[in-house]
């Protein structure tokens, strides 16, 4: 179902994903593979996955989020994820999924800077 | 013409004082609530009672007899006689009334089934109106109940919100002074609440002080830790403050990752780390424009 594809923004090498709808098996899925191979197709430093518009998660979103995490941490990425919503953080934390390698920021505004401030840091930019 | 039960009535009314004592001594003898009451005092009620039954077959008319019934019915169920004592009583003043009615006949008077009836009839009204009072006084009691329950609930939502203070102290750090025992409702409360601040106020720094919370087990523990992992997954930053040595004990025994959170000794160093963590942040929060 090519229509409920998630989209997938590149800002300089950050990628920036919003999930906007609920987030169904099939699509969740599909989300996860374009991002891992978008990420391989640009090298890009980071990730950042916005989660404002998602109200709930059950453990299957929740085991999907903490995969995308890792195996984007495992190619060299940096993952941030955004704008998670209370609900949500409690469920997670009471799944036991707390996504140690995960940094989080408050909304995409401040995920960005810190995005930002992390590749200064580390002088990755080629310049 | 006089009829059958009229007569009876008026009987009744002639010999009011007769065997009244034992049937006081009876009635007595059913409960404390009896027992306690100045015997003159039940002999006045008792025989009122009867007069007021007297009356009520003499002049064919229940509605003097009714409210008599339901005013000493309340006055019973509010001095707290039991429903029991009520009906024991009740049976007894039936008995006398047939007793009486044994030496009615006895006198030759003609008596038909239609009168006995009509007799059975007048003391079936007394009886239910004298129970009546009880079932006013239970649903009084449970309507009291009810507001009583409010009331709780009432107070149990304002400990709700006062055993979550947030203090937004200065831009992107609020203040979480934990005072009281916390059990497993109030570890919810605590987290949902918090939650919810800090998506509110976009807080970048949260300070949560355990100084006032008498006791911190390894389930309390095992709540702050929760707490302080959902508080990062929303974006934020966690400083534990006011860890005793007790305390600490309890968190190295449960083995519990702590690298996501900051642990300072007391309020002003986190105050102090806080600020400096904001500082260093602004730089880039200096050209965007307040409010998320």
């Amino acid at each position: 179902m090519d229509s409920l594809r998630i989209p997938i923004l590149k800002i300089g090498d950050v990628l920036i994903a919003s999930i906007q709808v609920a987030l169904h098996d099939a699509s969740a899925v599909q989300f996860k593979d374009d991002l891992l191979q978008k990420i391989h197709d640009t090298k890009a430093r980071g990730v950042i996955v916005d989660l404002t518009a998602l109200d709930v998660v059950d453990s299957f979103i929740g085991r999907l989020i903490a995969d995308i995490a890792a195996m984007a941490g495992l190619m060299g990425t940096r993952v941030v994820l955004t704008g998670l919503q209370p609900a949500v953080a409690i469920t997670l934390v009471e799944l036991g999924l707390e996504l140690p390698r995960v940094l989080t920021a408050l909304n995409l505004e401040k995920g960005l800077a810190m995005m930002q401030s992390l590749t200064e840091e580390s002088g990755d930019d080629a310049s | 013409m006089t009829t059958e039960i009229q007569l009876f009535g008026a009987f009744l009314n002639e010999h009011l004082d007769d065997g009244l004592d034992q049937l006081v001594d009876h009635v007595t003898q059913i409960g404390e609530h009896y027992q306690a009451m100045p015997q003159n005092d039940l002999r006045h009620a008792l025989r009122q009672s009867l007069q007021h039954i007297a009356d009520s077959l003499v002049h064919n008319d229940r509605a003097a007899l009714t409210a008599y019934t339901q005013a000493l019915s309340q006055k019973r169920a509010a001095a707290s006689f039991t429903l029991l004592e009520a009906i024991a009583a009740m049976d007894l003043f039936r008995i006398y009334v047939l007793d009486r009615l044994d030496v009615f006949r006895q006198d030759g008077a003609s008596w038909s089934l239609a009168a006995q009836r009509q007799l059975e009839d007048v003391l079936r009204v007394f009886g239910n109106y004298f129970v009546s009072g009880f079932d006013t006084a239970l649903q009084q009691a449970r309507a009291e109940l009810r507001m009583q329950a409010e009331q709780l609930e009432a107070q149990h939502r304002t400990i709700r919100d006062l055993s979550t203070p947030i203090l937004p102290v200065y831009e992107g750090i609020i203040v979480v002074p934990l005072v009281g025992l916390i059990d497993s409702y109030r570890a919810t409360q605590i987290m949902e609440h918090l939650l919810q601040s800090i998506t509110t106020y976009q807080s970048d720094i949260v300070i949560v002080d355990i100084t006032g919370v008498p006791v911190v087990d390894t389930n309390v523990m095992n709540y702050l830790l929760q707490t302080a992992r959902a508080v990062r997954l929303v974006g934020a930053q966690i400083v534990l403050v006011g860890i005793s040595a007790e305390v600490a004990q309890t968190i190295v025994h449960l083995g519990a990752d702590l690298s996501n959170i900051s642990t300072l000794a007391n309020l002003q160093e986190s105050l102090q780390y806080a600020l400096q963590q904001m500082r260093q942040r602004m730089p880039r929060h200096l050209y965007q424009s307040k409010g998320g």
